[in-house]
């Protein structure tokens, strides 16, 4: 009998606090339309623009094809040269027939009907290669208690100011198609700027494939860059290959991407204020950057 | 000449001292009659002058009065039946009262003129009857004193159920929430479902929201000034009740009869308690919170008293569960607690030095933890493994302060002090220990304790310039050091009363507050992993600057109207980045929030019932409250989250007989602001990215509920019985808590809101011996 008093009862509480759910209208203005421009074209090679557009909440549906195939997109380069660039319905995108040159300055104007017109501009990056790649097995225990590999990769930085870079690693195994990341990457290195701009120290865990680095304290110098590795990417028992990738970026790009990863890390965090990604679109979203990027094996 | 000034002066001192001699000073304590409580907030005056003092918070008086064949001195309180001495004096005196409280007479007097709203210095600052907190409508039965003041103008509620308050448009960290004069960091239970305070343990709740006079210091946007009972001095005396979820038991009584008292309440819930019957055998898991106030006082000597109390709260969550898989070599056991909750200890001594200067003397230690603790052990096969992972972080204060009284004519009543607070803050540290055959791993991380000194000194001066003009002029300085550094602040506060007649006054305020912490908070709810952070170099002390304007009238005796217009500025307040919040990777507190401003303005209308069959309030705002950042919302200023244009509410108790009464309450605010995502695009990797709206640039629908609430009271040899029967939400508003986006079964987006509480009815039982 006390079972069922207390059964009856329990029950009751629950369902006082049984919370409900419905949907509801908002007034929330009607989203316009907008042009996506997305390209990240590699220096040296034709410009290939990828056009789309933007959708309101809630006109989104995930089968909806938002490609803009009819878009005028025209590609002038600092050296006076301007070019229609030519939609490709197999990639999807916009190709140029001229090659990118580094240093040079690039303004897209894409319009589409009923989406307007929209501008960008970024400047090629030239070409920067990793000097020199050289792993220091064993140098220290980390956080948890696992001895880390130092890998040191050293590059030019061109001179004047304005360099950022994005370097990255990666293990390709020797099983088919199989990519694997290091969980987390330490440095002490006051050249890096963490996703979130926070101040790092030796425990800091960074994003194997995406540290960020501007050169402030490195212009026109060889910057040696100083990473700790678990030891154990290294050696897994399956055989595979280390790469070590150097991107020479535009500063659109780098905080792009950096807005980009922080976002993408917060994303399903409850507590998260929403972020709206940066982007060097007028009148437009997305990101239009030409970049360079060398990749060498460690040995 | 020179013979001639000092005849002048001689005849001026002459004059000056044969005016002193024609004065008298009256002091003394005014007390409750049936149980030698002190009442602060009562008045003493003399019918006829505009001679009156307030009682302080000890109880205690000073007037001083021209000799005359006979004086009329008059004491008054709200709820209490004033009482009228004629005396003849000759020298100073001690007079002391015990006021009746007005439900055990009839045809009583409950208020004395000169208590009422018009004639008091102090504006934006409401006390708010116990009694009047016990009648309200109650949530699930429990009497909440924040859910009361969340009834006043100027004080929202921030979401459904929370405890939590936002005064004229500052954040839950800016107020300054003091029990028996001791800061409470954490002044919920429950997710902030409920206040840390039990009603029956509370003497007086006196809420200021604007206009601080000068003995208060170190937040921006209201005091909520909380003390406990004394004590009955005269005979033993208990209450309690039986609620849904909790409940409550308060002794009270003479250690020695006229001289000394005691008093003693707890709290506990029992949801665990109902639910552990349902667990498996090899389960144990639940939660609880629980109170426990006590508090005595001595009157040591005629002119020293020494009280002491403590406030112990807890909140834990538990499991412990055991596996032993048959047949299997595994076994393991893993168990978790969360705990948190406050202390307080706090001893003070007064001192009446002389019949115009009055001496308090405060210790008092105050604490808030969290802490989790979670162990798993296992074997199998004979190899054991074991997992321990403990967190804590918190803040705790220990201080020495010495408060002046000093009256030293009928126009003036200066109150001074000095203080030092050592703040000890630990901004939380984990340790993670791995034990097993074959290795041994014990990891601490995080940031080490954090020391602080405060030193705090203030000087006020309420002063009596005319018959129609008071003001009150003060300073508050404040020494904030920590980690080699020392932040000073000097803080003027100034307040002026203009009496247009007897019913009617104007009063203005100006205010400087500083405030040398910070709470991170992680949603406005009062999750125990809100985090205490002392001022650094990178982020400075929040200041605001208030400046308030209004009438006062009294309409007919109890029933007053209170019309304020406020402007506030806040600087330094700060705001999680875009993206980060308190479970995002970065580990340094700092790296994680913005610094930036805000500001506040509106009107507060209050029109205040206090005497008769039905009592009540009405309270309305119009407001508006923005922040502005530079690394937020592209350096535009947005709304506040809990900015809320329009907020009403009305509370009325209705009591005919003595054997019942009925209460209700319905409040209606504009709709939380909330950022929407407006629409999609594609990144250049083809994954989705959302457009958001600017920052705050939505509303959530508006939010408004009533509540009702009956009492049934019977008078029995022992003492009274009551059963209260009530019911939250009555009309079973869905009230939005948060609203999100959602893909509904066609694929398309839509938006949905989740509500919390449906009508809740309950049933509660008290009683009193």
């Amino acid at each position: 009998m006390n079972n069922k008093c207390s059964g009856v009862l329990l029950a009751g509480i629950l369902l006082l606090f049984a919370s409900c759910e419905k949907e509801i209208q908002l007034d929330v203005e009607p989203h316009q339309a907008q042009l996506v421009i997305n390209s990240t074209t590699i220096t040296g090679e034709p410009l290939e623009v990828f056009v789309s557009k933007s959708v309101g909440m809630q006109e989104y549906n995930r089968n909806k094809n938002l490609n803009v195939p009819n878009a005028t997109v025209i590609a002038k380069s600092g050296s006076g040269l301007t070019e229609q660039l030519m939609y490709n319905p197999a990639t999807g995108s916009y190709t140029s027939t001229n090659n990118t040159n580094p240093g040079t300055q690039y303004t897209l104007t894409v319009s589409a009907q009923g989406l307007g017109t929209a501008t960008a501009s970024t400047h090629a990056t030239s070409s920067v290669a990793i000097a020199q790649i050289s792993r220091l097995r064993n140098v220290r225990l980390s956080a948890e208690g696992y001895a880390q590999d130092e890998l040191k990769v050293v590059f030019d930085d061109p001179a004047g100011a304005g360099d950022y870079y994005i370097v990255g690693l990666h293990r390709v195994d020797s099983i088919p198609d199989t990519v694997m990341y290091a969980q987390c990457v330490n440095s002490v290195d006051p050249d890096i700027e963490t996703i979130s701009s926070e101040e790092m120290d030796n425990t800091t865990c960074l994003q194997p494939d995406a540290i960020f680095l501007r050169d402030q304290l490195f212009n026109g110098k060889r910057k040696e860059l100083r990473l700790f590795v678990d030891s154990r990417y290294f050696s897994t028992a399956a055989p595979g290959t280390v790469f070590v990738h150097l991107s020479h970026v535009s500063e659109d790009f780098f905080r792009y991407y950096k807005s980009y990863l922080y976002a993408t890390e917060n994303t399903g965090n409850p507590f998260a204020e929403p972020i709206n990604i940066y982007n060097n679109i007028t009148n437009g979203r997305g990101v239009f950057s030409i970049m360079n990027t060398d990749i060498r094996v460690v040995e | 000449m020179t013979y001639r000034i000092t005849m002048l002066l001689l005849l001026v001192l002459c004059v000056s001292a044969n005016l002193h001699a024609q004065k008298i000073t009256i002091s003394g304590y005014v007390t409750e009659k049936q149980g030698g409580e002190t009442i602060p907030g009562a008045i003493v005056y003399v019918p006829g002058t505009s001679i009156g003092a307030s009682v302080n918070t000890f109880g205690f008086y000073s007037i001083t009065v021209p000799a005359a064949d006979t004086i009329r001195l008059h004491a008054a309180y709200l709820g209490y039946t004033s009482r009228e001495l004629r005396l003849v004096l000759k020298k100073d005196t001690t007079i002391s009262f015990a006021l009746e409280p007005a439900g055990m007479m009839k045809d009583v007097v409950v208020a004395g003129k000169k208590d009422a709203v018009q004639h008091r210095t102090l504006m934006s600052s409401i006390d708010l009857p116990i009694q009047t907190i016990k009648s309200l409508p109650a949530f699930l039965g429990e009497v909440d004193i924040m859910k009361a003041i969340q009834l006043l103008p100027g004080i929202q509620a921030g979401n459904e159920g929370s405890t939590g308050i936002y005064v004229r448009g500052g954040s839950p960290d800016q107020n300054l929430i003091l029990l028996d004069g001791v800061p409470v960091y954490n002044s919920s239970h429950l997710f902030g479902f409920f206040s840390v305070f039990n009603a029956d343990a509370i003497k007086s709740v006196e809420v200021i929201k604007g206009g601080f006079p000068a003995r208060y210091g170190g937040r921006l946007s209201s005091v909520i000034d909380v003390n406990m009972k004394e004590g009955n001095k005269e005979k033993i005396h208990g209450e309690g009740g039986i609620g849904l979820i909790a409940s409550r038991l308060t002794l009270e009584g003479p250690i020695q009869k006229g001289k000394s008292s005691f008093m003693v309440s707890g709290r506990r819930t029992y949801y665990d308690v109902l639910a552990q019957p349902f667990m498996k055998a090899n389960m144990k898991a639940g939660y609880f919170f629980s109170d426990f106030n006590a508090k005595a006082n001595f009157k040591l000597s005629r002119k020293d008293r020494l009280y002491v109390s403590g406030y112990f709260g807890n909140d834990k969550f538990y499991s412990k569960q055991k596996t032993n898989a048959d047949g299997a070599a595994l076994a393991s056991t893993a168990s978790t607690n969360l705990k948190w909750g406050n202390i307080t200890a706090v001893g003070r001594w007064n001192h009446e030095f002389n019949n115009k200067l009055f001496g308090n003397v405060t210790a008092y230690y105050s604490q808030y933890n969290f802490s989790i603790f979670s162990r798993m052990q296992s074997t199998f096969s004979g190899a054991s493994e074991d997992f321990l992972l403990k967190y804590s972080s918190g803040i705790h204060d220990r201080a020495l302060k010495w408060d002046l009284d000093y009256l030293p004519s009928a126009n003036h009543t200066i109150k001074t002090g000095v203080g030092y607070i050592y703040h000890t803050y630990k901004p939380g540290a984990m340790q993670t220990r791995i034990a097993s055959s074959t290795q041994i791993q014990d990891t601490t991380v995080g940031t080490s304790n954090l020391n602080a000194g405060e030193v705090d000194a203030y000087v006020e001066d309420d002063i009596k310039v005319t018959d129609k003009l008071k003001i009150n002029i003060g300073i508050h300085a404040t020494g904030f050091a920590v980690s080699g550094q020392v932040f000073p602040s000097v803080q003027p506060r100034l307040g002026a009363r203009y009496l247009l007649n007897d019913k009617v006054s104007l009063k203005a305020s100006f205010v400087q507050m500083n405030q040398f912490i910070h709470l991170l908070s992680n949603s406005s709810i009062g999750l125990p992993t809100d985090l205490w952070v002392p001022v650094t170099r990178k982020i400075p002390v929040q200041k605001s600057y208030q400046g308030a304007a209004g009438v006062a009238y009294t309409l007919t005796e109890g029933l007053e109207v209170t019309v304020e217009g406020y402007y506030k500025t806040v600087e330094n307040v700060i705001e999680y980045k875009e993206g980060a919040s308190f479970f995002t990777s970065a580990t340094n507190w700092e790296e994680k929030v913005e610094v930036g401003n805000g500001k506040s303005y509106g009107a507060e209308f209050f029109l205040q019932k206090k005497q008769g069959k039905v009592t009540g309030m009405l309270g309305y705002t119009l407001s508006k409250t923005t922040r502005q950042f530079d690394n937020l919302n592209q350096g535009k200023e947005f709304p506040y989250k809990f900015d809320r244009r329009h907020d009403l509410k009305i509370a009325c108790v209705f009591a005919p007989t003595e054997k019942f009464e009925i209460s209700a309450d319905w409040v209606y605010g504009t709709g939380n602001a909330l950022t929407l995502p407006l629409g999609y695009y594609y990144n250049p990797d083809n994954t989705l990215q959302q457009i958001n709206s600017g920052r705050n640039t939505y509303r959530m629908p508006a939010y408004h509920r009533a509540d009702i609430s009956m009492k049934f009271t019977q008078q029995k040899k022992r003492g009274e019985r009551a059963w209260i029967v009530s019911a939250y939400n009555v009309y079973n508003r869905k009230n939005p808590y948060y609203v999100y986006s959602s893909t509904n079964s066609s694929g398309n987006v839509v938006f949905k809101q989740m509500s919390l509480f449906p009508i809740i009815p309950s049933v509660s039982y008290q009683f009193k011996f």
